[in-house]
């Protein structure tokens, strides 16, 4: 049985008018910026600032060229001050922009970070006094992706950029590094890898990396990406995704995404899966929620936010059709959001405001940037 | 009385070892292959043509003859025969709670590759069983079609030549089209009641796996129970039987039931890749691959 809170979902802070798609979220300043994609393959993609958290109007600081779209943002400090980098997907290769300001964007590398075949960029992450830059041919999801690089400066503005691993960590079949996320024990990468499932590795402070997850934690090609990380009390969050697949021709069935939770130990259970047996042992999900929260059709988590007390809330967002072009957004459907105040033992369902492609953590709450037809908006969440 | 445990796959899948070491745990009970549900009654089950192309009932004529006569010999199959004869209008359900009530409280192991020929079948041990565990048995798609074109070579071929051999079987598509089919179960059945594992996992490593399965059970798995599961042999159904009911699972496996762990750990890890053994112009097919990649085959 599937429990609904009866409160209605919050009321939009803000709207960005038209069909922008919002794929970024990051606050810097005073300001909550929103990195969007295109609908279409050939849009543009932008960066649109709002006062945060004193509210106001959004205006767009950035536009980018035709076929082209925002992926992520991360605040860095670099000669001494704190700098916005926002990481894009181009037809001419993935830029590398940066603001002091937040307000006038610039590219501080040469497109694909030197590179031709790094067309997209991101996701992005602090880790060991660098900026870590994700980088491959074209989204996560996308079937087609591959390169699966990680590069890394001290000094983004220097452009000297050095390579962190090796290609998709010597795995060929790791088509694109789809998550990152920077812990007090390393950073951690997630990886696509749609035949095996996906991997997760994690650089010890001799820039080393372990591989501490692997077979999409013996879920295979049904957990072909990990989609969301999040650091909880004492654990990594792990939230897998799907692209679209066409039903006629995937015996495979759709996928349904899991949350997992690995400890410091090494060891993983999870939290809404399916049972399976494995290497590690019997698998029964904590929450004792099937795969999808019970949903089954092929989705991903786009976000997990955590807040005091053991708060979880998992965003889940239908994959209703494949990416359009490189550079646009999957064919997202609408959003579930499921909300634990015990760690992951148990979740009751929230009202979701509509299609939730990006989320972040505030001491205000959870920001949801929300996809509409009549355009995009934020909504504020509850995180306890 | 608990619910019984069905193994669910296409044959050649280890299925006859598995159900017998698993049947071998004292809380339960390992069945040789009942193929009861190709009917409504056991008396459509027994005409049914399956039932005579392909699943003779021997295993339930055993399983009458050791559980209402206490042995197996041709004299006590015959009475079993007369038995069930006398009990043509009973459901397959209602054969198995006799056979439950023979056996005592054990869980009840069956694996009779009857089950998974048809959804329809399959629909029929779900509607009579819907609260049982339904563990799907997986086994790479190369080397289980190579076994079934074996089987198929070793007791067909000789009939070529005289025009009665049943054609070849579609090995991939038999692997295929039954695992679609099983996994199609899972959304209509409660979290956690069919469960899957690869049978090359298992077998090589028996004293793993097996915890795993008798928790999923809700039994237990402690020393003396394990060491009943590694004698398969033990199975009142794990030999030839009398010449009036001899087979009821795997021929090979009757012959020698006994576990060779040598051979069990260097099961090989074929490969998805390359022409099909048994049809060197054919590769699989992007369904078969898809499907098998879900399991974590390569």
């Amino acid at each position: 049985m599937t429990l609904v809170e009866t409160r209605p979902a919050p009321a939009a802070l803000a709207t960005l008018p038209g069909p922008d798609k919002p794929v970024a979220l990051v606050r810097f300043g005073d300001a909550l910026y929103v990195g969007t994609a295109a609908p279409d393959p050939m849009g543009r993609g932008r960066i649109w600032r709002m006062p945060w958290p004193a509210g106001g109007a959004a205006e767009i600081v950035y536009e980018g060229a035709d076929g082209s779209a925002v992926t992520d943002f991360a605040v860095f400090e670099s000669q001494g001050t704190p700098v916005l980098y926002a990481a894009t997907a181009a037809l001419g290769g993935g830029l590398l922009l940066a603001s002091r300001d937040g307000r006038g964007f610039g590219p501080v590398a040469p497109a694909g970070l030197g590179q031709s075949g790094n067309l997209w960029l991101g996701p992005l992450a602090i880790a060991g006094g660098r900026l870590v830059v994700a980088a491959g041919s074209a989204a996560p999801l996308d079937p087609e992706a591959s390169g699966a690089r990680l590069l890394a400066s001290p000094d983004p503005e220097s452009a000297v950029w050095t390579a962190l691993a090796e290609p998709g960590f010597g795995d060929a079949e790791n088509s694109a590094i789809a998550a990152l996320l920077a812990t007090g024990a390393g950073l951690v990468a997630a990886t696509a890898n749609p035949l095996r499932g996906f991997q997760l590795w994690q650089m010890d402070p001799g820039g080393g990396w372990t591989r501490r997850l692997t077979d999409g934690a013996a879920r295979f090609s049904m957990n072909p990406a990990a989609t969301a990380l999040s650091a909880g009390e004492g654990e990594l969050l792990i939230g897998t995704g799907a692209p679209a697949r066409p039903e006629a021709e995937d015996a495979a069935g759709p996928a349904a995404p899991e949350v997992i939770a690995l400890d410091d130990g090494g060891a993983w259970e999870t939290l809404v899966g399916e049972p399976r047996f494995s290497p590690e042992g019997f698998k029964v999900p904590f929450a004792l929620q099937a795969a999808g929260f019970g949903q089954r059709e092929t989705a991903c988590v786009t976000a997990i936010l955590t807040g005091p007390g053991g708060a979880l809330t998992v965003v889940v967002t239908a994959v209703t059709g494949a990416t359009p072009g490189p550079f646009g957004q999957p064919g997202l459907g609408a959003s579930r959001l499921w909300r634990s105040l015990d760690g992951g033992e148990s979740f009751a369902e929230v009202p979701a405001p509509g299609p939730v492609l990006a989320a972040l953590a505030t001491p205000e709450g959870g920001v949801l940037a929300v996809a509409g037809d009549a355009g995009a908006a934020l909504h504020l969440h509850a995180l306890a | 009385m608990p619910e019984p445990l069905f193994i669910l796959c296409p044959g050649r899948s280890f299925s006859s070892v598995v159900a017998a070491v698993i049947g071998q745990h004292p809380r339960c009970y390992g069945l040789p292959e009942l193929n009861l549900f190709l009917g409504e009654t056991i008396g459509d089950a027994w005409s049914n043509d399956a039932t005579r192309g392909g699943y003779p009932m021997q295993g339930l004529k055993r399983t009458i003859a050791e559980l209402n006569y206490g042995a197996q010999t041709d004299e006590t199959v015959d009475e079993a025969i007369a038995w069930i004869e006398a009990r043509k209008d009973w459901t397959a359900r209602r054969m198995m709670d006799h056979i439950q009530d023979r056996a005592g409280d054990r869980i009840l192991v069956d694996k009779s590759p009857a089950n998974v020929v048809h959804p329809r079948v399959l629909g029929g041990v779900v509607k009579a069983f819907p609260k049982a565990n339904y563990l799907q048995l997986m086994r790479h798609p190369r080397s289980r079609g190579k076994s079934q074109m074996k089987h198929w070579e070793k007791t067909q071929a000789r009939r070529v030549m005289d025009g009665t051999a049943k054609p070849p079987p579609d090995a991939e598509f038999k692997w295929q089209g039954t695992h679609a089919m099983i996994s199609a179960l899972g959304p209509k059945l409660a979290l956690g009641q069919l469960m899957w594992i690869r049978g090359e996992d298992l077998m090589r490593d028996l004293k793993f796996y097996l915890p795993q399965i008798c928790d999923w059970l809700g039994i237990p798995c402690d020393d003396a129970a394990m060491a009943e599961m590694m004698k398969p042999e033990a199975s009142p159904y794990a030999c030839l039987g009398p010449a009036k009911a001899k087979y009821g699972a795997n021929t090979d496996f009757l012959k020698d039931p006994s576990l060779d762990f040598d051979r069990l750990a260097s099961i090989p890890d074929p490969s998805l890749d390359g022409p099909l053994d048994w049809a060197p112009e054919e590769l699989f097919s992007d369904a078969t691959r898809q499907q098998a990649y879900r399991f974590g085959y390569r």
